[in-house]
């Protein structure tokens, strides 16, 4: 198959999600449709009381720089699916340090741990904060410290912008490697669930069930009624075209390209309805299709995460841009599994990934009812077997950026 | 394609608009002083580069002045400005990127502070703005910026990285026109951070000084339009500048120390000229990461001399965080325009608070007072926590 000159492959992908830790457990729970939504230990009564948390795990499995033992858990997390995603990649360590790169996205960082250090200073006063934590709760934190347990010199940048973060990463790291300024790229990322986060959606009044109904997490189901929260972290081996034909590796899947905009939106607060979406996303299409109207794509998986509002927003650009193609699309997300977290994103890339490869179409694990109205396949509850040739993702966060991007299947 | 600046916007300590902020660095102001932002009992240094009386403007929607950030008011005056000058229409041709690192955590940590002491808190709306994200959504929103958002938050060096990232959509033709630059405010969170890492100097900073004890905090914004340079003259646009390339490398070696040998800095600077088509030899200005810490100053000095040879001894290096502190996620964006300030006015910025020579920095820092000098080409170096290291050449505009 030619690839586009500009695209860029995916070799490698690494995952540590609510419903396993690793491309396979993540993979064969999500096509099993099972959920990482459960009980949380509270004794709180008002929502939330679910959440999608990750398991306990040996990071030290996977890392072996020292460097680490004093690293926070976000960064933990980040760089453990480096790892994975390297080795998936079957990439080897003789690679030029300064060739490869790293992009992570995240919305909040360590959160749980800035908290921990908030409260101390608080507390206990200024002269007793430690002082290690500190450089632990930069944003770039998780990015450095890869960069230290790899030894990669090259480019190094981190993302953060809310629920497209773990997108923006991907976008940037393509960006990167199309302008030579890396042969291969780490790009995904990665965010926690906490507290703290969960006061500011309570705030937002997004949580599932505060505005009534029962609590649970169905993205685009006729009686969804809010978010709930997960956490987690991916990354992905983003490499140019003749990286991967020199070394004669096989691809998952390619990142054609993507299209970055913004629609517009209250303040602070997510898109209404975005009419403004269709024009990106139909240059988009034609740029990596060609132009023919009736041109679809095979999967779309969406950021959809049960909210009334984004999810009833994004069928309706969805159904703008597609239109009469929209019947044969299948339409997901992977939302129901892992819950919505800002780098969620980066999870749902390695799942996209994963479908073109299988041809596979991830299950709505707890899709009850349908819209009836919306012209999509909306994935069932269960997997589905189906040929896919390409890919898309689209995804919208509060305040009003958002992101796609197209992927098509590898020879 | 050459990309060229178009409209800039400043605030900081030396005040509001960017004519202040030229005035402030030729004539060697120090905007470093008593921190009043929060209560200072318990740090070891109560110095601070204070952005004094900030106040939402009355141009600003109600919508937006309800929830807006610290953060996010510092970086809607400075891009008013830039906007304004530029005279930038909006459209979904132009983006947006923005550097920064705390975000809204001013009222957020005041929030949790009261939430924790069972105070009384203060508007639910202040989460709001927590995400750094916010900042370049609600320009976004005032200034019509439908094409490619970013937010970049590599600690100290998000700015430079900002424009570097929009000067690369515009050659990838994903926009004509970036709104872009960097934004911090001032926080007890990062405060408090560099105070225990005992990193804070107790009086203004004294960036190469043989006495130099560490940084001072400072808070603001730099904003800018990048534009492709054909679309900027077919519009009549005043042109600042040339964004010529930017270089970006990472240490791999500690979360806050930076590399002994340096190279990763160099490797920095060796990338964006090579980008830029500069010769080390063209080099008439840096403006330097110069934070005053002991370890900074003088590695970047060993970087500058591996990048210049002999002449790096001709070549003036000086710190404007000694006037307007270090800004963190807006240093790299405001250093930038500290450059335009002097291609354009043919003046070097001084190094101020620079009392005492330290015999292993010993290049032209010009200590005290500006320097009339008319220069072409001036590099800007960023140094972030973390090494990610991040090197910016602009050049005069004939």
């Amino acid at each position: 198959m030619d690839a586009t000159p500009q695209s860029v492959a995916v070799t490698g992908l690494g995952v540590i999600s609510p419903i396993g830790i690793g491309r396979d457990a993540f993979w064969s729970a999500l096509c099993a449709g099972q959920s990482g939504i459960a009980p949380l230990a509270t004794t709180e009564a008002r929502v939330p009381r679910l959440a999608a948390r990750i398991p306990e795990f040996a990071a030290r499995h996977f890392i072996r720089s020292s460097h680490l033992r004093r690293a926070d858990g976000l960064s933990r997390s980040i760089v453990c699916a480096a790892r994975m995603a390297l080795a998936d990649a079957g990439l080897p360590h003789a690679l030029p340090p300064e060739r490869l790169g790293i992009v992570v996205g995240s919305a909040l960082g360590d959160v749980a741990e800035s908290a921990q250090y908030l409260a101390r200073l608080f507390t206990k006063g200024p002269s007793l904060v430690s002082p290690m934590m500190f450089p632990n709760l930069v944003l770039n934190a998780p990015a450095s410290y890869a960069a230290m347990e790899l030894g990669c010199t090259g480019a190094n940048l981190t993302v953060s912008h809310g629920e497209i973060s773990g997108e923006q990463a991907i976008a940037l790291g393509c960006d990167l490697i199309r302008a030579g300024r890396a042969d291969v790229v780490l790009a995904g990322g990665g965010d926690q669930f906490a507290e703290i986060v969960v006061a500011a959606y309570r705030d937002y009044r997004a949580l599932s069930s505060q505005r009534g109904g029962p609590e649970w997490c169905s993205p685009y189901d006729v009686d969804r009624n809010g978010i709930i929260l997960g956490e987690g972290a991916a990354m992905l081996v983003l490499e140019s075209a003749q990286h991967v034909r020199r070394r004669a590796a096989t691809a998952y899947a390619e990142l054609v390209d993507y299209v970055s905009f913004g629609v517009p939106a209250p303040a602070y607060d997510w898109p209404l309805r975005a009419p403004a979406a269709a024009g990106p996303l139909r240059e988009l299409i034609a740029r990596c299709l060609g132009s023919s109207t009736d041109t679809g794509v095979d999967v779309v998986c969406g950021s959809a995460n049960s909210s009334r509002r984004l999810d009833a927003c994004e069928i309706d650009v969805l159904a703008r841009v597609f239109g009469e193609a929209a019947p044969r699309m299948a339409l997901t997300s992977i939302k129901g599994a892992i819950g919505e977290f800002g780098a969620a994103g980066a999870l749902s890339a390695v799942a996209t990934c994963l479908a073109l490869r299988e041809a596979i179409v991830p299950p709505l694990c707890n899709l009850t009812r349908a819209p009836t109205d919306a012209p999509f396949r909306f994935a069932v509850p269960r997997a589905e077997r189906r040929p896919l040739q390409t890919g898309l993702m689209l995804s919208m966060a509060r305040g009003g950026g958002s992101i796609a991007l197209l992927f098509r299947r590898s020879a | 394609m050459r990309v060229v600046i178009t409209g800039a916007g400043s605030i900081n300590a030396l005040g509001v608009g960017t004519a202040a902020f030229a005035d402030g660095l030729r004539h060697g102001r120090c905007g470093i002083g008593a921190l009043s932002l929060f209560d200072a009992a318990g740090y070891r240094s109560a110095c601070a580069a204070e952005v004094r009386s900030l106040a939402s403007p009355a141009w600003l929607p109600k919508a937006i002045a309800r929830r807006a950030s610290r953060s996010d008011l510092l970086a809607l005056i400075a891009a008013r400005e830039a906007v304004d000058a530029a005279r930038l229409a909006g459209g979904t041709d132009v983006g947006i990127v923005i550097g920064a690192t705390t975000g809204g955590m001013f009222g957020s940590e005041e929030q949790y502070r009261r939430r924790l002491g069972h105070l009384q808190p203060l508007r639910r709306s202040v989460m709001a703005a927590t995400p750094v994200s916010t900042s370049a959504d609600v320009l976004a929103r005032l200034f019509g910026c439908q094409g490619p958002r970013l937010t970049v938050s590599t600690a100290c060096s998000s700015g430079g990285n900002a424009l570097g990232i929009a000067a690369d959509w515009i050659r990838a033709g994903r926009a004509t026109a970036v709104l872009c630059g960097g934004v911090d405010s001032l926080c007890r969170m990062t405060f408090s951070g560099f105070n225990a890492l005992q990193a804070l100097d107790t009086v203004p900073c004294r960036p190469f000084d043989r006495d130099r004890a560490g940084l001072s905090l400072g808070e603001g914004a730099a904003m800018f339009v990048l534009e492709d340079t054909e679309r900027a003259q077919a519009r009549g646009a005043t042109v600042l500048a040339e964004f010529m390339g930017y270089g970006v490398s990472a240490d791999a070696h500690h979360i806050t120390q930076p590399r002994p040998d340096a190279a990763g800095a160099l490797r920095a600077m060796q990338r964006a000229l090579q980008e830029s088509g500069v010769a080390p030899e063209e080099i008439d200005y840096v403006n330097a990461h110069g934070t005053a810490t002991p370890l900074n100053d003088v590695l970047e000095t060993r970087a500058l001399k591996a990048l210049l040879g002999p002449r790096a001894y001709d070549v003036p290096v000086s710190s404007t965080k000694s006037m307007v502190g270090h800004c963190l996620g807006a240093a790299g964006a405001i250093e930038a325009l500290a450059c335009v300030v002097a291609l354009r006015g043919g003046f070097v910025p001084p190094t101020v608070n620079l009392k005492h020579a330290d015999p292993e920095c010993d290049l032209d820092y010009v200590p005290g007072h500006s320097r009339a000098r008319s220069i072409r080409t001036a590099l800007s170096n960023s140094y972030g926590f973390g090494g990610n290291n991040t090197s910016v050449v602009l050049r005069a505009w004939q």
